[in-house]
């Protein structure tokens, strides 16, 4: 069984990349962005297919992998559609999509915390679907069992590859807040990781 | 992508757009051509006639303002804006001449100068919403211009 440094490492590193290659990803999505400004469709077709399976990975690490998760993607989707055309900065595309993401998230949260017994139902379905590649899915366990602030940070920083001022941007919180949850989510995660008989190595 | 967002996309389209505007314009001119009918009647009329025509004005406004719920859910593209200009510039220009016409031929001067001060001032707004929307979209395609060419490779240091 590989440790969790193991995880946390490929984490970062199995879809990430180089520093040019995210500027290469920003131009495109800049580009896209002005492109859907300007009505056209084929571009926002695109923009919409490129970012369409993170933000559902997000979500689903965010509320789980329930009928709610495709909902709060939908709500999130629309929000960020409406928006698009009052984005000033395409080149900033990718933490103003996942601000909002967050923002369609917390909503649902909030809805669910305020109803217990059907966040219990949907929270037990969605352990029985198991992640198809091995890393994600141990790093989804340990996600679902932390709250809320620690899981949000790690998904950004760790699944989406956000920057820390691209996490500190979209939680609305000072780059240094941003670290300082990094640090104890990661602490937690391993603890959680090592309870359940992760190894170090 | 899952159908939802495909449903999405597609009540984006252009021609939809284009189609909803003309709804909302073509109620707006109908409800201000009934207006101008009812209000430069010679004579006064039956109660049956005065009912249908509030009724026909009262579509053409429902049918406008749905257009207008409709635009404002939805995002608004730079060449949406710039063809939805275009359609109200046109769209008051008809209806002011209409009305002038209409007021004019029946010889209610007061009706005639207040249609045609209202028909400038809405022409003058469609005219600014137009000059608006082309200025913006020129400047998104400046941006995509600068967007698309190639960033010049950084110099090695000698």
């Amino acid at each position: 069984m590989r440790g969790f440094a193991n995880l946390m490492a490929r984490g970062r590193d199995c879809c990430e990349v180089t520093e040019d290659a995210v500027d290469m990803q920003a131009g495109t999505d800049a580009l896209l962005v002005v492109r859907a400004q300007l009505g056209e469709r084929p571009a926002l077709h695109e923009l919409v297919n490129r970012w369409h399976e993170p933000v559902s990975r997000y979500v689903r690490s965010m509320v789980g992998r329930s009928g709610a998760a495709q909902d709060v993607s939908q709500e999130a989707w629309a929000a960020a559609l409406r928006a698009l055309p009052r984005l000033e900065q395409p080149e900033r595309f990718r933490p103003w999509l996942f601000t909002i993401v967050r923002r369609a998230v917390l909503n649902h949260l909030r809805d669910r915390y305020a109803e217990p017994a059907a966040a219990e139902s949907t929270d037990a379905g969605s352990a029985d679907e198991v992640a198809a590649v091995l890393d994600r899915a141990q790093v989804a366990e340990g996600l679902a069992a932390m709250p809320a602030a620690e899981r949000d940070v790690l998904t950004l920083f760790y699944l989406q590859d956000l920057a820390l001022e691209e996490c500190a941007q979209v939680l609305a919180v000072p780059v240094g807040t941003v670290k300082s949850r990094l640090h104890r989510a990661r602490r937690m995660m391993r603890d959680q990781l090592v309870r359940k008989g992760y190894t170090h190595d | 992508m899952t159908d939802h967002l495909d449903r999405l996309l597609s009540g984006m389209s252009l021609h939809r757009r284009i189609a909803q505007t003309c709804t909302g314009l073509a109620g707006a001119a109908g409800a201000a051509v009934v207006a101008t009918l009812w209000a430069t009647e010679p004579a006064g009329l039956p109660v049956r006639t005065q009912a249908a025509f509030a009724v026909l004005i009262m579509i053409g406004l429902g049918w406008a303002a749905w257009a207008g719920w409709v635009w404002s859910r939805g995002p608004v593209f730079a060449l949406d804006r710039v063809v939805a200009g275009w359609l109200g510039v046109v769209a008051c220009s008809i209806t002011a001449a209409g009305t002038v016409v209409i007021a004019a031929a029946r010889g209610k001067i007061g009706v005639t100068i207040a249609g045609a001060v209202v028909g400038i001032a809405l022409i003058a707004c469609a005219g600014r919403v137009l000059t608006r929307a082309r200025a913006h979209r020129a400047r998104l395609l400046r941006q995509r211009t600068e967007l698309e060419q190639p960033s010049p490779t950084p110099e090695e240091p000698r």
